[in-house]
């Protein structure tokens, strides 16, 4: 059994060998493939067409695939990924082609990426409101600030709304530490782990 | 402010001496000032202990069920915001005589009273309260799915009490994200601000 690595080389090294019009078409079948799966019609048309075993179109269409996610995971530049297709013998206009694809599919594939990975909730929204309380059944008259919020946190696309409340003194205590934090990121020390770590 | 007929009896039993002798009338004024005055206190020992018990000489039932009169009135009085005064004044109407034991009742109610106003302004229906909150300055490096991922995350750990339980919750937030949390939350306080130097 040969590795992906493998199939990968013997695939594009055959996709090189192609006219501009069947690449095109190839880049056409990885569409249908990211975005429908796979049809095994359409792979058995091309077969014929092409007079290629559809085990090699395939291979190729989970090539092209494959490529496009790793240059992706790896954000690999436009110039980065033709260098590594020249060795497969690409001329300049395949390569155009191939990377005029990527960059239209380029912002899917980082949404599903990006929502494959690990997530946490995160902050969206935070609504407020000032009231009151003006009496309750234990104490009939009274009047205690209250600051109801409304923080809304959304984690792969789904948003919740959490109901909470706190005093004044409460809220200023928030804002304070949130703000100081806030002014931590521009301090020397992180801005030196910043340089150390690009 | 309407007191059951059981509660004044309780009340003018209490005020008997010839029901409610003076050391039993003096221990049980001393425990509900004890009990009343470490409500929810973690450290206080709210069960009762013996030793004041013993000193109970009168009839144990006439004695409960002064003890509980007592405690019902603070607390009735307490939620009609009674100051000893206007107590005082109640309190005369249903004993219907004025012993030196009123003015050692009322004397109780105001070394009670805030204590008692604490516990009952907490004691509502209420969303989560927030009472603090920690913060972490994360730099995510790379990820299963990403190789380069660099970019700064902010642990934020909200601490609530909800009914008394600590609950944390736990979000992040990117520098914009924070900028705006930080902004909402700027804007809330200076209208509280605002509201505080009109009134």
């Amino acid at each position: 059994m040969s590795s992906v690595k493998e199939v990968f080389k013997i695939s594009f090294q055959l996709l090189a060998q192609q006219t501009d019009n069947v690449i095109k078409d190839f880049l056409r079948l990885t569409k249908d493939f990211m975005d429908n799966g796979p049809n095994s019609s359409l792979y058995n048309k091309a077969a014929e067409k092409l007079q290629i075993d559809e085990d090699k179109i395939i291979s190729i269409v989970k090539s092209i695939c494959l490529m496009c996610v790793q240059s992706c995971k790896h954000k690999l530049t436009d110039l980065e990924i033709k260098e590594s297709l020249t060795e497969y013998g690409f001329n300049e206009t395949k390569l155009d082609m191939i990377i005029l694809f990527f960059e239209n599919q380029k912002p899917y594939l980082l949404d599903i990426l990006s929502s494959s990975a690990l997530v946490f909730p995160h902050f969206k929204e935070l609504e407020w409101r000032f009231e009151t309380d003006m009496g309750s059944r234990s104490l009939l008259h009274q009047t205690v600030p209250v600051v109801t919020l409304k923080l809304d946190l959304e984690k792969k696309g789904i948003s919740e709304s959490l109901f909470l409340q706190t005093n004044p003194l409460n809220l200023v205590h928030i804002k304070d530490t949130l703000e100081a934090a806030l002014k931590q990121n521009q301090s020397q020390w992180i801005r030196k782990i910043r340089r150390k770590l690009k | 402010m309407n007191i059951s007929t059981e509660i004044e009896l309780g009340l003018k039993r209490l005020c008997n001496p010839a029901l409610i002798n003076d050391k039993c009338f003096q221990t049980l004024l001393q425990k509900a000032e004890k009990i009343l005055g470490t409500l929810l206190d973690d450290t206080s020992e709210q069960t009762f202990d013996n030793d004041s018990t013993v000193c109970i000489t009168s009839k144990q039932d006439i004695a409960k069920e002064a003890y509980a009169s007592l405690i019902t009135l603070f607390i009735i009085a307490n939620r009609h915001c009674l100051d000893g005064k206007s107590l005082n004044q109640n309190l005369q109407t249903i004993v219907l005589a004025n012993t030196d034991r009123l003015s050692e009742i009322i004397k109780t109610y105001e070394s009670v009273r805030p204590r008692l106003l604490e516990v009952s302004k907490i004691t509502t229906t209420s969303l989560a309260n927030v009472v603090d909150v920690e913060c972490r300055l994360d730099y995510c490096v790379q990820s299963s799915v990403f190789d380069d991922v660099s970019e700064f995350l902010y642990k934020v750990r909200l601490k609530t009490i909800d009914n008394g339980t600590i609950k944390f919750i736990d979000f992040v937030c990117n520098i914009q994200e924070l900028q705006e949390l930080v902004f909402k939350l700027k804007d809330a306080v200076r209208h509280l601000e605002k509201i505080a130097s009109a009134s």
